[in-house]
C-alpha cells in the first residue's frame, strides 16, 4: 500500500492491488477518523447538555463547565476535517438514474439481496453525505448563535435552540445506523475506512460498477 | 435549610424536589409612582452582595449605567415621558422579576444551577452553572448577565441570604420613601391594589399592578402609573411569556429524540437478528 502510493503517478485509490482494491486513499481515510472522533467528542458533550439523563456525560470532559468549553471547539475541529473530505467526495455524490434504481430497491438492500448497476457510492451513501452536508452546517451555524447568545437577536436564538436539537437527533439516529452498518452488518467493510481495502468479492458484491472501472482500468 | 427556602424546583433533574412544608410566598413591591430615583437601593444592593462597583457612565440621563451587568444586579432605570403636556419621570427598579415560571429555571440544562424556593425566590447556584448562557435566551426580562471571568451568571438574588434568616432584602432596608416594600405576596398585593385605587382616583386611569400572567405571575411586582404601556419604563414587556421553544424542547423534543435514538438501537439490532451479518459472493 505504501509503496504503490509512492509511485510517481499512480492514484491513490481506486486501483486493484493483488486480491484487493484500494477503495479509501489514506488521506481520505486520515479525515474519516478525524471527524469520526470529534464527531463523537461533540456527540456526547452535546448529549449532556441534551437532557439532564446524559448530564453524566460531562464527567468524560471534566465537568459541565469544561463539557461546555470545549463542545463548541469539538465542532470546529469536526468541520476542519469534513472540509476535505467534502472536496474529495463531492463530484462522486453527484445523483444519478441508478440511485433512482437504489432507492426502488431499497427493500431488497436491507435484505442483503445485490442491487446492480452501483458505483462506488450507493445512493444511501449519497443521501447520508447530502444530509450530513445539510444538516452539519444547520448544526454548525445554530451552534455559533448558542455559543454566543447575547451577540445574537432573540428571534434567532429562539430558532437556534430547537433546530440544534433536532439536529442532533436526527444525527443521532443516523450515527446509530451508520456505525451499525459497518460494524455489524456489512462484513468487510470497515477494513476499507482502516487499512483502505476491500477484497474483490466485497467490491464487486456492493459496487460491482465500480468493481467494473476500477478492473478496466487496471 | 430554613423551611422558607425549601426547594421547590430544581433545574435540569428529573427527581421530585424536596419541598413539602407549606410556608407563604415572599415578594417585593415595587411602587414606580413614589420612587425618587435617590438609588439608595442599588448601593445597598451592591455593597450587601460585596460586588466589584461598576465604571458609571454619562450617557445623557441620570441612570447610573445603561443595562444591568454580572456585578450590577438592580438598576434603576430612568426614563422621561411626556402626556398632555405633563412631563413625568418614570423611573422603574429593574432586576430579577422572581416568575413563578421561571424561563431561566426551564432553560438550564445544568442541574441545581437554578433553584425555586418555596418561598417564591428564584436563586443561581454558581457552583453548579456551566457558564452556557441558556437562561439569558430563557429570560422574558432579560435579567441575567455572564460574568466574563469567572464564565458564571449572576443576578438579583432577592436576597435569600438575609430572607432565610428572616431579613428583609438590603434595598428595601435602604429605601427612604418606603416605595419599596417586602412582605408575604398576598399582603402585598392589597396595598398594591389600594395604591393602584388612589392612582386612579387622580386620574391615572391605566394603573395597575404588574404581575403578568405569562410568566405565572412574579413575586417583583411594580406598580405602574401608566400600565397600559410597561413599555415606556425602560422597555419592561407588556406581556411576556415563557418563550415557547422551551416547552417544544422539554415536551416534545426531549422525550421524542430519546424515543427515536432507542428504537434506532433497537431496529438495527432487530435487522441483525433477522439477517445477520452479509456475506459477498464468491
Amino acid at each position: 500500500m505504501a509503496n504503490a502510493q509512492a509511485v510517481v503517478g499512480k492514484p491513490d485509490q481506486d486501483f486493484v492491488e493483488g486480491n484487493l482494491v484500494v477503495r479509501h486513499s489514506l488521506s481520505i481515510r486520515v479525515a474519516h477518523w478525524w471527524v469520526a472522533v470529534f464527531f463523537i467528542l461533540a456527540f456526547l458533550s452535546g448529549a449532556a447538555l441534551y437532557s439532564p439523563r446524559f448530564f453524566f456525560l460531562t464527567n468524560l470532559f471534566g465537568g459541565g463547565y469544561t463539557a461546555r468549553q470545549l463542545h463548541p471547539w469539538f465542532s470546529v475541529l469536526f468541520t476542519l476535517g469534513f472540509v476535505p473530505l467534502f472536496l474529495r467526495w463531492v463530484n462522486q455524490m453527484a445523483w444519478t438514474d441508478s440511485d433512482a434504481n437504489w432507492v426502488k430497491n431499497f427493500k431488497r438492500y436491507m435484505r442483503y439481496e445485490e442491487i446492480p448497476d452501483v458505483g462506488k457510492f450507493n445512493a444511501g451513501q449519497k443521501l447520508f453525505f447530502w444530509a450530513a452536508v445539510l444538516g452539519g452546517l444547520v448544526l454548525l451555524l445554530s451552534g455559533v448563535v448558542i455559543w454566543f447568545p447575547t451577540s445574537f437577536p432573540l428571534w434567532l436564538r429562539y430558532l437556534s435552540y430547537p433546530l440544534h436539537e433536532i439536529l442532533f437527533i436526527l444525527f443521532g439516529i443516523a450515527i446509530i445506523y451508520h456505525i451499525y452498518i459497518t460494524l455489524f452488518a456489512l462484513g468487510g467493510t470497515l477494513r476499507a475506512m482502516t487499512r483502505g481495502t476491500v477484497t474483490k468479492n466485497w467490491a464487486s458484491s456492493h459496487h460491482p460498477r465500480w468493481y467494473d472501472e476500477v478492473r478496466r482500468k487496471g | 435549610m430554613p423551611s422558607n427556602m425549601e426547594i421547590r424546583r430544581i433545574s435540569a433533574t428529573l427527581s421530585p424536589s424536596t419541598g413539602v412544608r407549606e410556608t407563604p410566598k415572599v415578594a417585593k413591591l415595587i411602587d414606580t409612582t413614589t420612587c425618587i430615583g435617590c438609588k439608595a437601593c442599588e448601593v445597598a444592593c451592591q455593597e450587601w452582595n460585596d460586588l466589584q462597583s461598576e465604571e458609571t457612565q454619562q450617557f445623557g440621563t441620570y441612570q447610573t449605567l445603561p443595562d444591568l451587568t454580572p456585578n450590577f444586579w438592580n438598576l434603576i432605570r430612568f426614563n422621561e415621558h411626556e402626556e398632555d403636556g405633563q412631563f413625568a419621570w418614570l423611573m422603574r427598579k429593574d432586576q430579577c422579576m422572581h416568575c413563578e415560571d421561571p424561563g431561566c429555571l426551564k432553560a438550564c440544562p445544568a442541574p441545581g444551577a437554578i433553584v425555586q424556593y418555596n418561598n417564591g425566590i428564584v436563586d443561581f447556584n454558581q457552583a453548579n452553572c456551566i457558564g452556557c448562557g441558556y437562561c439569558i435566551s430563557g429570560c422574558p426580562f432579560d435579567v441575567p448577565r455572564l460574568n466574563a471571568k469567572s464564565g458564571k451568571v449572576y443576578k438579583c438574588t432577592l436576597c435569600s441570604d438575609r430572607v432565610s434568616v428572616g431579613l428583609e432584602p438590603a434595598c428595601i432596608k435602604a429605601c427612604p420613601t418606603g416605595c419599596l416594600q417586602f412582605g408575604t405576596k398576598g399582603n402585598l398585593l392589597d396595598i398594591a391594589e389600594k395604591r393602584v385605587g388612589q392612582l386612579k382616583a387622580q386620574g391615572f386611569k391605566n394603573a395597575i399592578v404588574y404581575d403578568p400572567k405569562g410568566v405565572g405571575g412574579t413575586n417583583v411586582i411594580t406598580i405602574l402609573a401608566y400600565g397600559d404601556r410597561p413599555e415606556l419604563y425602560g422597555g419592561l414587556p407588556k406581556d411576556p411569556k415563557v418563550p415557547a421553544y422551551l416547552g417544544l424542547m422539554k415536551v416534545v423534543l426531549k422525550p421524542l429524540g430519546n424515543l427515536l435514538m432507542l428504537l434506532s438501537v433497537v431496529g438495527a439490532f432487530a435487522h441483525f437478528m433477522r439477517f445477520g451479518k452479509r456475506e459477498d459472493h464468491e
